[in-house]
């Protein structure tokens, strides 16, 4: 920790570059000659934390200040982000909605950070309204419609989202609308230009000398996700590690190669992480996969503490329910009525592929397949790339009797990532092997 | 945790605000505890400076002083009763080292002497459950070469180290 980071920006060029060099497809040039302060991540930190501490002070001597409101609502963000404190999200709605009541003329992109503080919330419809404020005020700015987009893709509004992103999409990416364009194709089918666009938004973020290693972190750790969803396990673990370079510590890094160590089986390793990670933030998905390491390790009684955890915290809370740690219990039989209620009430306001994914995996678990196959064909909808959607909607498609559909979706399932999940990939050739010949196939879908 | 300089504001804007944040608000809190070979053991406790003052006043009926800080006496005194390492069944007399803010956070350390392993030894991090009921806090023990994780919530017991 604390450490210059000269080294990580070089570190962070140095996998661009290798990862752009092992590109299928052209990516546009960015312009390379990163140069970073060297700036520890400590006074960086007491830095940004006296800034807050400035227009605290600054909004106590004028508290009319609409301005100063949004700038500090941004630092709350940027604080949130770095240290996984909920609170500063809380704090960011509050300045910026604030800052808005105080003048919408000339701060309309507080509009923006609002947005990004309701999402962080999961309050998306609350973020759609700021989003829409904000692209209406300027319909041609690229970066404003595919915060738009962003938003839509998170509501499962796929159409409009397609409307927006094509308008941005005119423009030449940029760090605000690449990592936006990136996760449109990624939902959408289109992988390969997803992780082309991530690549080239990587590029663009060595590039800069003003962002913060955990901006630089998340740029190498959305590509590693692209990378580690494509199957391409060593490149994935490789910017993961590159991001830790950059920012050391960095929980979402440490959560992400938990999952990929997972996927492959290395239990040790998922503990070892995911325990490094909790240690900054606490985060279901995590806990999940300690669960599972532990139980594979035959280790009953650390996995039941993991179990009891999230019992006593995410489970108790209000809201829509952590995706990951829903699949969690399915994969478990656990509290099944509860995600369901959970994800269904959440899906009257979000219907995106990954909600219908988890009630269709909840149902099938609760032995309501008919049921099931209704809310997996909406989860594969989009053709999203994720081995996951078409494991799951393949066991639904062979327990519904649609024999060839599930030949297809496990297929497509292992096509796109063998090593997707130790269990599923399992599951799934055992379920292809069984299944009857093509001639003698059941329902066609 | 608990929920747990540059000027360069506008920047946020443009490419931070590209970054999903999608957080789900966990209460916790950390405690680690290093076995040094000459027998020092050292707590290190990580909390929210808001709910961690409001803690120790409500607990020690000290007051909270600005900037939310307390005093180290009462932070002893709270910390002690809610946070216990035992060797042998026998409570580990621990001292406060030092007391300080990192942005939203406090952090303690506190140091005890002549402790020969943590082996066998009994731990609760019960630190803001009074407050939370779905506090939910982490204690990282490292002794011997080894590290250990475990994770506390209300209802639980002490807790043995491997």
């Amino acid at each position: 920790m604390n450490r210059p980071i000269v080294l990580s920006a070089a570190a962070a060029l140095l996998i661009a570059g290798a990862v752009a060099a092992h590109s299928t497809k052209p990516v546009r040039q960015a312009p390379t000659a990163p140069v970073n302060p060297v700036v520890d991540a400590g006074t960086r930190a007491a830095a940004r934390d006296s800034d807050i501490v400035l227009f605290e002070r600054r909004l106590v001597e004028d508290p009319a200040s609409a301005a100063d409101r949004s700038r500090l609502a941004t630092l709350y963000l940027r604080r949130a982000r770095e240290t996984g404190n909920f609170v500063d999200v809380e704090r960011a709605t509050r300045e910026a909605r604030q800052s808005l009541r105080l003048r919408e003329g000339h701060n309309q992109a507080t509009y923006g950070i609002l947005a990004s503080a309701l999402l962080a919330q999961h309050d998306f419809v609350g973020a759609l309204a700021a989003a829409r404020a904000l692209a209406a005020d300027a319909p041609e700015s690229a970066a404003n419609q595919s915060l738009l987009g962003e938003v839509l893709l998170e509501l499962g509004q796929y159409d409009q989202a397609a409307t927006v992103f094509t308008l941005a999409e005119r423009e030449p990416a940029t760090l605000g609308t690449a990592p936006r364009l990136a996760r449109w194709y990624e939902l959408t089918g289109r992988m390969d230009r997803a992780r082309a666009m991530a690549r080239y938004a990587l590029r663009l973020s060595a590039a800069r000398d003003d962002l913060t290693p955990e901006q630089h972190a998340w740029y190498l750790m959305r590509t590693g996700d692209l990378e580690a969803k494509h199957g391409a396990a060593s490149v994935a673990d490789s910017l993961y590690q590159a991001g830790l370079v950059v920012n050391p510590d960095d929980y979402r890094l440490l959560s992400a190669r938990a999952r990929l160590a997972a996927s492959q089986g290395r239990w040790r390793d998922v503990v070892s992480l995911g325990e490094s990670a909790i240690s900054t933030q606490l985060e279901p998905g995590t806990l999940g996969l300690l669960r599972e390491a532990w139980l594979a390790l035959g280790d009953s009684a650390q996995a039941e503490s993991y179990a009891h955890a999230m019992t006593a915290s995410a489970l108790t809370q209000p809201g829509p329910i952590h995706r990951a740690w829903g699949l969690h219990l399915v994969d478990h039989g656990e509290r099944l009525d509860e995600v369901l209620s959970r994800v269904r009430r959440e899906q009257r306001t979000r219907e995106d592929v990954y909600g219908y994914d988890l009630e269709a995996w909840t149902l099938h678990a609760m032995g309501r397949d008919a049921e099931a196959w209704r809310a997996a064909e909406r989860a594969v909808s989009q053709q999203t790339e994720d081995a996951l959607l078409w494991y799951h909607a393949g066991v639904i498609a062979a327990a519904t009797q649609r024999d060839q559909l599930a030949r297809d979706y496990l297929g497509r399932a292992l096509q796109l990532n063998p090593s997707f999940s130790v269990r599923g990939v399992a599951h799934a050739k055992a379920l292809l092997s069984g299944l009857p010949a093509a001639a003698s196939s059941g329902k066609s879908g | 945790m608990s929920r747990m300089r540059s000027l360069v504001v506008g920047l946020a804007l443009t490419c931070a605000a590209a970054q999903p944040l999608l957080a789900h608000p966990l209460h916790t809190a950390m405690a680690e505890l290093r076995l040094a070979t000459d027998g020092t053991l050292t707590l290190k406790v990580r909390a929210f400076s808001d709910d961690f003052s409001a803690a120790v006043s409500r607990a020690t009926r000290s007051p909270v002083l600005s900037d939310y800080r307390v005093d180290d006496e009462a932070v002893l005194r709270y910390v002690s009763s809610t946070l216990t390492v035992e060797v042998q069944g026998r409570a580990i007399p621990l001292v406060l080292s030092s007391q300080r803010r990192d942005g939203d956070v406090t952090w303690l350390e506190l140091r005890a002497v002549g402790v020969t392993s943590l082996k066998g030894a009994t731990v609760r991090n019960g630190l803001l459950m009074e407050m939370h009921a779905d506090q939910v806090n982490i204690v990282k023990a490292q002794y011997d070469g080894r590290s250990f994780t475990t994770l506390f919530s209300r209802a639980d017991s002490p807790k043995q180290l491997p």
